[in-house]
């Protein structure tokens, strides 16, 4: 029953990707008529709803409000917004697209397993919004993996090293290398992600391998004594606690937003010589999405000017946008993604079920179960 | 048997009784059987389903799940033994003892069993955790030590926390037994002539086993069901339990709901062998020692041992009550949290945060509305499958008191789990109405419970003498039945109002966004926000929950805490 | 004239467990009947399936006229539309009530008009004089008291059938005697055809117009008080009701004069004696083997060797304990315990050689066969 339903869609597919490709080809980009047809079929649906895994409270807020300032949109539209960890974004997608439920209409998450097999088994809509054209050879140059019209990439980030100064024995710590990392005297009070639960963690784990040798993380446990933890707002909260100072992998825009809000923090961030892992956020929409046009819109809405502002404003990552204007308060802590060395990832090899290979490593090199 | 032609026969008796049955079966079988299926079942996304034993012959017995198998045990095991030797221990002195202020003492040893464990293990975090533990700061202060004395981090704090809290529920055991006993029975051994600690080890400790038994097979099930609690202070730190492998596979990008369930399973089957071998073993043993007659047991004179004893209940009300709360309210009005609490740096801001930031400030609204709703209809339906068990004639009444009794057998992850892949599918799924089934189906056993309690204790015969002055069976339970059962469901709701307002495992499992409630509040407040915002939410919860505490002991009397 | 209360074949099992086997009897208007028996003989069980508090599973019950349960056209009338009203032993009184609720209570749910709901509420309880408590909870009343408030509770919407299961076993025995009177007084005042249920046989002879002894599920005899304590029909009502020496015994031969008997008493040790008896009736031949009743108030204790009266038994006294009224001996007659109940004048102690007299006519014979056990 299953494999017929399947075979079915796949069936459809095929045409409507000709389609898509009629439609969007010739022009590239949604001309101001078609932008306004979308705008009222999207008033029509009446809600959107996006599941990510970066985007905190304020960041929401920021791009809630210039979504419906480009727009027009009505008060009684609703922008639901859900965050979760990689994994959990993953899960709850599988799950609705299992299911047949969908709530969901447009997911963003640096997975880009899932959004290859979810491609392959034809549950992402074909859509390519007007502006990818300025983000494309950005993605091209840092190695990021893209596949539209069926996903786009216009974000990245990358973990790296964090440190509180203000700690007993941390005032005079200095991170050049991922080699400095290893150091006993951060024995017990350093941290590792959880890569159990994440892919980016483990597409991360994945690139270092290639870079610094098999035997780097091993050693850093076997040095250190990490405590695992795998929201990294909370292993940044364990960082700003003295509790577990130094880690080994965050995010450098989450220190941004801190400082943002405690100007009186003293938090050391890393962008060590070896390079590191830059990781695409993969965005697409769902093809059981209950409301294509809202997603579409939202879709056109980050990867604009507007869009990517707000978001860069709030998240503090790397933008793929040509010719974007990092604000400066960011680019302490996120430089320009042109300046930074990239570790290279084979991406193509970064199956789900080498993910989960990675991930028991991970439990025998941590010896956690 | 006959029933009478419809003419004579009133509807609303059969209807309301069979359909209320019908219902809690259905409730209760519906999510065990899709449970015990999907365990049989290996699913892998983009690929066909079929039939297998794979999640036990190779998922469970793989050597990490055997070790968090392991952990499970050890913790229960230390948690059943640590409980004793509290609960035993402050039982026995404020039953028999003359230690001071044990009747002050009594209501606030029981105050723990109604807070969170989840909360509590976050709150002693604040108290242990290296570094930034106050109690850390204090002791490496007062001895001038280089080191940390304390962490909570590891099986140790596991246990520590689960036995502070299940405490409560083996001195009830404990002290319910001393105080139905018969003093006679002591009297005549003081009588033939032994002392009165002879008395005590020779007589009354024989007498009371029965009861340690029952709180200990209590303790050790809680503990093993018990998801919070490792969640907080094991799995960062290496250490899985069996409830946080099952919550892991359900939430990670390891996703695996067929292994989970399978697990949940043997998890559910452990717990499920305690309660038969406690029903089959234990009970039967207990000796009747009750006696109608209210004389006082002698008391056992403790001289100077006796402020031993109080400083044994203070010290016990201060790990489990007074430190936590101290702690969770400090970290809670800090700007900042770096393990040292500074007066000069207070604020309320965290509060503002919580009731203003939308996630928990929904949260809030969610709990009181599943917590009003779902003790509302939890105790509508333990009334009529209660009063089905006890006065109704139907044939399935003996299967009925099984099956709503079932779930406590369930600890609140495994039934969750259940109750996930079975609304999956459903239109209730990412709504609200999936908590409520999910709370209901769990805590029916203690509604009905209540209210059996209360319909054992009054006469059958009260009904009836209704019936035979002339009113119907509904006018009977309306006028007579209902009025009588008063007190019983004023504390079973109050008390399922108090269980679904800090319930955690089911409502961790089957939220959405926009169905927060407040335990998964603190949750994602400990994932996202740091220290002193999740104590301030946790600070809500425990308020919430103190404030029902003391409409409990005012309604339903100090009796009735005695669950 | 038919019976205003009819119970015909009527048959109760709980489980493997036979309650009431097969009864049948009826109740005249007015009267008062009384199902006797020792605790699981099935009386209560038959008052509740009367009440309709019970399905029975065969049989019929019938209220002036009016069937209400019967098995065969698959009938059950609910116990609130039969106009029975019910005194149980454990008053069922409901203590979240006042007296005057509790009484109330059957008038307000048959929707009478308040005025007269208080009017009829006042002259019940001054009839069972509760006037003065109507406004005190129920429960805070003597167990006395209480029950005057079930009683009034039941009569008080005038109900066809009223009755009674063991009201008065919770109550101490002063207490019980004189709430027995008034229960009598009130039934025969009011008039209402009542069924009474009691292993108490002082009671039952006090109360009823009638009497049925009951045992395991089955009726052992019906008849008023007098015939069921003079004339037993079986060796369970014998023993049951009163206290009773039994003693086997043969019949040896038929006195053709009177109809009286003269039977061969079998004594311990191989000894026999023969008495003179009575007959329960006709159909006693000689030959036939026969329980013996005598109670033992009707034995006459005397020095021995006076044994010239009829049916002189001598004996050795074993016990004489002082009741006040009577002195009660145990004798030991050839291997036979006798209990004798004689006036207190002939103080005899243990050990002491005594004659029995029993008059023939306080000899009544109880055929084997019909020994219902």
């Amino acid at each position: 029953m299953n494999t017929g339903r399947r075979t079915g869609w796949k069936w459809l597919a095929g045409p409507a990707l000709v389609a898509a490709a009629v439609t969007w080809a010739p022009t590239g980009w949604a001309a101001p008529a078609d932008l306004a047809r979308l705008i009222e079929a999207a008033k029509q649906e009446g809600e959107v709803h996006y599941i990510d895994a970066l985007n905190q409270p304020k960041t929401q807020a920021l791009l809630e409000r210039a979504f419906r300032k480009k727009y027009g949109l009505p008060d009684s539209f609703t922008f639901t917004h859900t965050l979760r960890g990689t994994g959990e974004v993953v899960a709850t997608v599988q799950q609705e697209i299992k299911a047949g439920q969908h709530t969901i209409d447009l997911v963003w998450v640096g997975a880009p397993a899932f959004f290859k097999a979810a491609a392959k088994e034809g549950h992402l809509l074909p859509y390519v919004p007007t502006e990818w054209k300025r983000y494309e050879p950005a993605a091209k140059r840092a190695g990021i993996e893209v596949d539209p019209p069926n996903w786009i990439a216009p974000a990245a980030y990358a973990f790296v090293p964090v440190w509180n100064r203000k700690c007993p024995g941390f005032a005079s710590v200095q991170i050049k290398r991922w080699q400095d990392m290893l150091n006993p005297a951060f024995r017990g009070k350093a941290q590792i992600g959880d890569v159990r639960k994440s892919f980016t963690f483990a597409a991360t784990w994945a690139g270092m391998e290639g870079t610094l040798g098999k035997d780097f993380i091993p050693r850093y446990v076997e040095i250190t004594q990490p405590a695992i933890f795998f929201r990294t707002e909370e292993s940044l909260q364990k960082v700003m606690s003295c509790e577990f100072p130094i880690q080994l992998w965050q995010l450098s825009g989450r220190v941004y937003q801190r400082v943002q809000e405690d100007p009186t923090l003293d938090l050391g961030v890393a962008w060590p010589e070896e390079g590191v892992v830059l990781l695409g956020v993969p965005m697409a929409i769902l093809k059981g999405s209950q409301r294509p046009n809202a997603a579409k819109l939202l879709m056109e809405f980050l990867l604009s000017e507007e869009g990517m502002s707000a978001f860069i404003t709030g998240e503090g990552v790397f933008s793929l946008r040509e010719g974007f204007q990092i604000p400066a308060a960011v680019k302490k802590y996120t430089p320009d993604i042109g300046t930074v060395k990239a570790m290279p990832v084979n991406w193509g090899a970064l199956t789900i079920p080498e993910v989960r290979r990675i991930q028991n490593e991970f439990r025998k090199i941590l010896r956690v179960d | 048997m006959f029933r009478g032609r419809a003419a004579t026969w009133p509807g609303a008796e059969p209807v309301l009784t069979v359909g209320a049955g019908l219902l809690v079966a259905a409730l209760v079988l519906l999510p065990v059987g899709m449970l015990l299926y999907t365990s049989l079942r290996v699913e892998e996304f983009g690929e066909a389903a079929y039939f297998s034993l794979k999640n036990y012959t190779e998922f469970v017995v793989s050597p990490r799940i055997l070790r968090s198998i392991g952990n499970t045990l050890i913790v229960s095991t230390g948690a059943t033994l640590l409980a004793g030797f509290f609960g035993i221990g402050l039982a026995w002195s404020h039953a028999r003892t003359n230690t001071p202020g044990r009747r002050i003492l009594e209501p606030f040893t029981l105050v723990p069993f109604f807070l969170s464990p989840y909360v509590g293990a976050i709150a002693w975090s604040y108290l242990a955790a290296p570094r930034v533990g106050m109690l850390n700061g204090w002791l490496r202060w007062l001895f001038g030590l280089e080191t940390d004395p304390l962490s909570v981090y590891n099986r140790w704090g596991i246990i520590w926390v689960l036995a502070l809290f299940f405490t409560p529920v083996m001195y009830l055991f404990v002290i319910g037994s001393l105080r139905r006993m018969d003093p006679a029975l002591e009297e005549s051994a003081r009588t033939s002539g032994s002392s009165i600690l002879q008395t005590t080890r020779r007589v009354t400790l024989p007498l009371v086993t029965p009861a340690i038994l029952s709180g200990a097979i209590l303790v050790f099930v809680s503990s093993a069901g018990e998801f919070g609690v490792p969640l907080a202070l094991g799995s960062p730190f290496k250490i899985e339990t069996m409830t946080t492998q099952i919550y892991n596979l359900t939430s990670g990008s390891a996703i695996d709901y067929n292994a989970s369930a399978a697990l949940s399973t043997v998890l559910a089957a452990l717990t499920l062998t305690f309660i038969y071998i406690h029903r089959r073993v234990v009970l039967p043993r207990g000796y009747t020692t009750i006696t109608g007659r209210g004389y006082r047991p002698s008391l056992v004179a403790l001289g100077r041992w006796r402020y031993v004893a109080l400083s044994f209940n203070i010290a016990y009300l201060l790990m489990a009550v007074i430190l936590p709360l101290l702690a969770l309210f400090l970290v809670s009005i800090s700007i900042r949290w770096e393990g040292r609490f500074d007066p000069r740096a207070l604020t309320l801001a965290n509060y503002a945060y919580v009731f203003t930031y939308p996630l928990s400030a929904r949260a809030v609204w969610n709990s009181l509305k599943l917590a009003i709703a779902g003790a509302t209809i939890c105790m509508t339906l333990a009334i009529l499958v209660g009063y089905t068990i006890h006065r109704g004639r139907g044939r399935g009444r003996a299967a009925l008191d099984v099956l709503s009794s079932v779930p406590v057998g369930f600890p609140g992850i495994v039934l969750a789990m259940g109750i996930l892949i079975t609304y999956i599918r459903s239109p209730l799924y990412s709504t609200l109405w999936i908590l409520l089934i999910g709370y209901i189906t769990r805590y029916i056993p203690y509604g009905q419970r209540m209210v059996s309690s209360v319909l054992l204790a009054l006469s059958p015969e009260l009904d009836q003498s209704s019936r035979t002055s002339g009113a119907s069976w509904i006018t009977t339970l309306r006028r007579i039945t209902l009025p009588l059962l008063k007190p019983g469901i004023v504390a079973g709701w109050l008390l399922l109002f108090m269980i679904f307002l800090r319930e955690f495992p089911i409502s961790v499992l089957l939220y959405k966004g926009g169905l927060e409630v407040l335990s998964v509040a603190v949750w994602y407040f400990v994932e996202h926000e740091g220290a002193v915002r999740t104590a301030a939410v946790a600070m809500v919860q425990v308020g919430l929950l103190l404030g029902a505490i003391f409409l409990f002991r005012r309604l339903a009397g100090a009796d009735e805490l005695a669950v | 004239m038919t019976d205003y209360l009819v119970v015909d074949g009527l048959r109760k099992a709980f489980g493997r467990e036979t309650a009431v086997d097969g009864i049948s009897f009826g109740v005249e208007k007015g009267k008062i009947l009384t199902l006797l028996g020792p605790s699981g003989c099935g009386k209560t069980t038959t008052l509740r399936c009367i009440a309709g508090l019970e399905h029975p599973d065969a049989g019929a019950i019938v209220i002036d006229g009016e069937t209400m349960t019967s098995a065969r056209e698959r009938l059950f009338v609910p116990p609130e539309r039969r106009s029975v009203g019910l005194v149980f032993q454990s008053y069922a009184v409901w203590p979240h009530m006042t007296v005057a609720q509790n009484v109330s209570y059957p008038l307000e749910v048959r929707k009478w008009p308040r005025v007269e709901v208080a009017a009829r509420v006042e002259r019940v309880l001054e009839m069972v004089g509760l006037s003065r408590y109507r406004d005190q909870y129920a429960t805070k009343l003597s167990g006395g008291q209480q029950q005057r408030v079930a009683l009034a509770r039941a009569l008080i919407f005038n109900p066809r059938l009223l009755l009674f299961d063991e009201p008065l076993s919770n109550l101490d025995a002063k207490l019980r005697e004189q709430l027995r009177m008034e229960i009598v007084h009130l039934q025969r005042e009011v008039g209402i055809t009542s069924v009474y249920v009691t292993h108490d046989q002082a009671e039952a002879m006090v109360i009823s117009d009638r009497i049925i002894v009951m045992n395991r599920g089955r009726i052992e005899q019906e008849g008023d008080a007098r015939t069921i304590y003079t004339h037993p029909a079986n060796r369970f009502v014998a023993q049951f009701i009163g206290q009773a020496n039994l003693i086997s015994g043969q019949v040896m031969e038929v006195d053709g004069l009177d109809g009286s008997l003269r039977v061969d008493v079998a004594l311990g040790a191989g000894g026999r004696a023969p008495l003179r008896a009575l007959p329960p009736g006709a159909g006693l031949q000689r030959g036939m083997r026969v329980l013996i009743l005598i109670r033992p108030e009707d034995i006459e204790v005397g020095p021995a060797g006076a044994t010239s009266r009829d049916n002189g038994l001598e004996g050795t006294v074993v016990s004489a304990v002082y009741m006040g009224q009577y002195l009660d001996y145990q004798v030991d007659v050839a291997g036979v315990r006798i209990r004798a109940q004689a006036k207190p004048g002939a103080p005899y102690r243990g050990g002491d050689r005594v004659a029995l007299g029993v008059p023939p006519a306080a000899c009544f014979c109880i055929p084997e066969e019909s020994d219902g056990q």
